[in-house]
């Protein structure tokens, strides 16, 4: 899952094993996959009930609710009932939800094999096409970042086929930076990935700690590979990795490259100290109290950091390897909204889905510090921070030229077993890097096999 | 009473518990197995593998690492401890030092703490900038502090320590009340035959502890093999796959990459080493008895 965050829970081995046996009572290998079964018109009085799920939490899901209260008010014969879950915990309830009887009509997923490839190949949510043409989604949106929605409707391909899933908001990720340290290093915002190495040795030389990184659960280790590797390695590289082009290899040279460079970065004391121990929360809240230079990270860290460092955090894209060449970033469409494949009440569903994915929508998301995959273009609202302002700007920037590449762990569901780890052992330089490299190839080799 | 009813009451004292444990714990395991044959994501049709999942756990180097892992935890979550647990419990046995009681409760108090609390506590003591190190910086030691939790040479070794500490009390509480059934006799007889403190110890304390210790290293084994609330909270894992447990493999597998059939297999194996290791804990124990 490119937005990792598992809440710890104090399962022993005896309770999971306990828990998958409980698991396979309710729908062990003779559970059919019979795909559509009757679809049920859920009622409240006179209003009908459009089930929604969702793992949103916070401003976001405020957003969301106020969004769909506005749908409600315009259609009263209709009442939205929200179901919330943990991310973290989201995956496995949403699956048992989806495979029961009485399945919710909309659901919100997750990009890639973690959630929406395994919903899909089981036949649970529909393609959306039909409703795409009639609502005009195929044009809504940029086609990068539609791209992240598509699959074949065996659930075999990602990155083709039908829509299955509309956005509504989005992330990127970038270098958060000490506005204060970075000007006292003196030569201003990186324009290239040059200027970027040189600032990391000037910092090293002051004392400073260049790059403030809580690697901890080993995912933010590869986050710091994506924006090497939107400089290094190529659109065609990335893309096939994510969409499973087999012509293309971890192994090959900008991968190579990207992962040597994070090596020569941590051998060169770029990289906090206790960079494997540190949860992400410490690193913030580190880099907050002044440690650090340069926090790489992603757009969901904006509202927390401008929130406790005012002005003095700002924020930019991966800069290019030339000066003046257009940035490219990593970044996702979030969560699709899909319709389940069991809903009686498609039409609703996708009218509902229609409202909650306007532009009227995005721009509550812009004036809210938060990005939607939707260009805007007039009616920009204020910012409610410099850095939100910073932020929204460089991922229009990255709509508009086409620029956004797909997060690499969408490639496979095994990221938490082989990807990061091996990311891990690479910067550490406990692994070469082509070697570990292979490791992690021959792990999508495998998974491409299986499907 | 009829003879038939004599021979059938033994069977119904027995029914309570056995009715609890078939839908709870046979049941489950019964699915487990049967799960650990079958390719299956939780959603989509199963397919039947065979031994496919056995053979993919017992080729993948990551799993005999998992595995590898849980042993070395064996030597620090059961043999250290009572290594440690015996001359402790001895010593303060028969010693009345004021707050004797207290302090047998201090050294037991990791036993009732929460795996997470010791954990999350656990994992500041060893921070990089934590009380361990601060204190190794004080004595002038500062090639010694290293990141404990986030090196791969001794990330492993340092979740072993927290389990020494959560568990050395467990087993000093189970020898000291061992010790307390030894009859005074037997030391009698071997002050008498001119024992010293070694030769007692030896022959009168170990023999007679010999039960304490096995039920000591069948509970301290088992939650050395089926380590992962500590690992999970701690170290995810890593730095690598360093810190990788079989149950930790187990919790990935089956509920982020919808694996459940190799998340099965992998369970039926831990749950047959441990099965396999407490029966030979307690038949090497059983041939020493006196």
């Amino acid at each position: 899952m490119a937005l990792c965050r598992a809440a710890p829970r104090g399962l022993t081995a005896a309770q999971v094993i306990a828990v998958i046996s409980v698991i396979s009572v309710g729908c062990g290998p003779d559970a059919s996959d019979d795909g559509a079964r009757s679809g049920r018109h859920a009622a409240d009085g006179d209003r009908r009930i459009l089930e929604v799920w969702t793992p949103e939490s916070g401003s976001r899901l405020q957003m969301v609710q106020q969004r769909a209260d506005q749908f409600s008010a315009a259609r009263p014969d209709v009442k939205i009932s929200f179901t919330v879950r943990d991310f973290g915990s989201y995956p496995a309830q949403l699956k048992l939800a989806l495979a029961s009887d009485s399945a919710p009509d909309v659901v919100i997923g997750n990009l890639g094999w973690s959630l929406d490839g395994p919903l899909i190949k089981a036949g649970l949510l529909r393609p959306l096409d039909p409703w795409a043409a009639r609502y005009g989604w195929d044009k809504r949106f940029p086609e990068v970042a539609q791209r992240q929605m598509r699959f074949t409707v065996d659930g075999k391909h990602f990155g083709r086929g039908a829509i299955f899933g509309i956005p509504y908001a989005a992330d990127v990720i970038g270098w958060f930076y000490n506005v204060d340290k970075l000007e006292k290093l003196g030569d201003g915002v990186p324009a290239t990935l040059g200027e970027l190495e040189s600032d990391f040795e000037t910092a090293r030389r002051t004392g400073e700690v260049p790059i403030m990184l809580g690697n901890k659960p080993q995912w933010p280790g590869l986050h710091l590979f994506y924006l090497v590797s939107c400089d290094l390695a190529s659109d065609r590289e990335i893309n096939g990795i994510v969409f499973g082009d087999r012509s293309v290899q971890w192994t090959d040279p900008g991968f190579v490259e990207s992962a040597r460079m994070l090596a020569r970065w941590n051998a060169s004391g770029y990289i906090a100290d206790g960079v494997n121990s540190m949860s992400p929360a410490d690193a913030l809240a580190r880099f907050v109290r002044g440690a650090g230079v340069f926090l790489p990270a992603g757009s969901w860290n904006a509202a927390e950091l401008s929130a406790a460092m005012g002005d003095d955090v700002a924020f930019f894209l991966m800069p290019p390897v030339r000066k003046g060449d257009p940035r490219r970033a990593t970044g996702s469409v979030g969560y699709g909204w899909h319709i389940t494949a069991t809903s009686g009440q498609a039409d609703l569903a996708a009218e509902f889905i229609d409202f909650m994915t306007q532009e009227a929508f995005a721009i509550q998301l812009a004036a809210g510090g938060d990005i939607s995959p939707l260009p805007i273009d007039d009616a920009v609202p204020r910012a409610p921070s410099r850095l939100a302002g910073e932020i929204f700007a460089a991922w229009q920037s990255v709509l508009a030229n086409g620029t956004l590449l797909p997060y690499l762990d969408f490639s496979a569901p095994n990221g938490a077993e082989v990807i990061y780890p091996t990311m891990q052992s690479i910067i550490a330089g406990q692994v070469e890097a082509r070697q570990g490299l292979e490791l992690i190839e021959q792990s999508r080799k495998e998974f491409l096999d299986s499907q | 009473m009829t003879a038939r009813g004599r021979r059938a009451l033994p069977y119904l004292y027995l029914l309570p518990a056995f009715l609890f444990f078939v839908p709870f714990v046979l049941v489950p395991f019964a699915h487990t197995v049967g799960l650990s044959f079958y390719d299956w994501d939780g959603l989509t049709r199963a397919a039947f593998t065979g031994l496919g999942n056995y053979r993919e756990a017992f080729g993948s180097a990551l799993v005999r690492s998992a595995f590898g892992h849980a042993f070395v935890l064996i030597f620090f979550f059961g043999v250290l401890p009572v290594l440690l647990a015996l001359p402790l419990a001895v010593s303060s046995v028969n010693a009345s030092i004021p707050g004797g009681n207290a302090l047998r409760t201090l050294i037991f108090l990791p036993q009732a703490i929460s795996t997470v609390v010791v954990g999350v506590s656990w994992g500041w003591i060893l921070a990089l900038d934590g009380p361990l190190n601060a204190g190794l910086h004080a004595f002038g030691l500062d090639w010694a502090a290293v990141d404990w939790l986030g090196s791969f040479t001794w990330a492993l070794p340092s979740l072993g320590i927290v389990g020494t500490w959560t568990l050395t009390g467990l087993c000093v509480a189970l020898f000291f009340a061992g010790l307390q059934q030894i009859p005074g006799s037997l030391y009698d007889a071997a002050a008498v035959d001119g024992a010293g403190r070694l030769r007692e110890f030896l022959a009168v304390t170990l023999p007679g502890l010999k039960g304490p210790i096995a039920v000591a290293l069948t509970v301290t084994v088992i939650s050395a093999l089926r380590a992962f609330d500590l690992v999970f909270v701690t170290t995810r894992g890593g730095p690598g796959t360093e810190t990788v447990v079989p149950g930790l493999l187990i919790y990935r597998r089956a509920f982020e990459d919808g694996r459940l059939g190799s998340a099965a297999a992998i369970a039926v194996i831990l749950s047959i080493v441990v099965f396999a290791v407490t029966l030979l804990i307690n038949r090497i124990a059983d041939r020493n008895a006196p």
